[in-house]
């Protein structure tokens, strides 16, 4: 067997293990094994479940950007290279979901901190102000002896 | 070295896999069985009703999807025009760069804004 035709063959293999992994996975989603109700949710500061815009744009900008460079990489039979301008658009996609997650998780942190701190019992606020009221009495009498 | 059709198979298999799995989606968003509840809008009080409306959010949206397919239709066009197969993604224009920075730059800028307002 020639060397190519044991490539050839090897390609076909994994490509037909590879394409069989994509078929289960669509299977699976289409028959709701893979649950994707919650692909854009994130909670929020009261815990209830809301859809985040940042993960929706990160998910459609990678979809279809990955599917581009694959179908062009299989025309072309080698990796193709990928421009600056694709790396500075996944850039800005990927950190405003980053900040947006931040910013989210910010306010979570804030609320446990605006309690308001507890505060002494009175009633040991005036026996701490009488110690150094009874302790005069006593300075001035040693001042007086010591000037005599 | 010829290949034969396996590569023409293989992007004909690709395609199909990943416009059945984006029309997947776009069905299970369509029925509603994919959470998207306070996209554009918060509920602030936590009473399942929405409070705050928020546009800088639908401008992001619109952007991003003008920009992304845009550009997915510059690329089969250069595919398609071309004699040979391309050898390396078309490249964004930089104004589109610069347009989808800034829709980005004003919707982080508003939920920080929000978020100082909240405190």
């Amino acid at each position: 067997m020639l060397p190519f035709d044991l490539a050839m063959m090897v390609a076909i293999v994994l490509s037909i293990i590879l394409l069989g992994f994509g078929a289960v996975v669509l299977g699976m989603i289409m028959t709701g094994q893979i649950d994707l109700s919650d692909i854009l949710v994130e909670s929020n500061e009261q815990g209830s479940r809301k859809a985040s815009l940042s993960r929706l744009q990160f998910l459609i900008f990678s979809f279809v950007i990955a599917g581009l460079y694959l179908v062009i990489c299989v025309e072309s039979g080698t990796f193709v290279d990928v421009p600056p301008g694709v790396l500075i658009l996944l850039g800005i996609s990927g950190g405003s979901y980053v900040v947006s997650k931040g910013l989210g998780s910010g306010a979570h942190k804030k609320q446990p901190a605006a309690m308001p701190q507890p505060r002494q019992p009175a009633a040991q606020q005036p026996a701490q102000r009488r110690m150094p009221a009874q302790q005069q009495p006593a300075a001035e009498i040693q001042q007086s002896v010591a000037a005599q | 070295m010829n290949a034969g059709p396996i590569p023409d198979l293989l992007t004909f298999i690709l395609l199909t896999w990943l416009i059945g799995l984006a029309a997947v989606i776009v069905y299970e968003f369509v029925r509603g069985r994919i959470w998207f509840r306070g996209l554009f809008t918060t509920d602030v009080d936590g009473d399942g009703i929405a409070d705050e409306f928020h546009p800088e959010r639908v401008q992001l949206l619109i952007m991003s999807l003008c920009g992304i397919v845009g550009y997915a239709m510059m690329t089969m066009e250069a595919a398609s025009a071309s004699n040979a197969t391309l050898t390396v993604l078309p490249d964004i224009p930089e104004e589109l760069l610069m347009i989808l920075g800034a829709s980005n730059t004003f919707y982080l800028s508003g939920k920080y804004g929000r978020m100082l307002q909240r405190g």
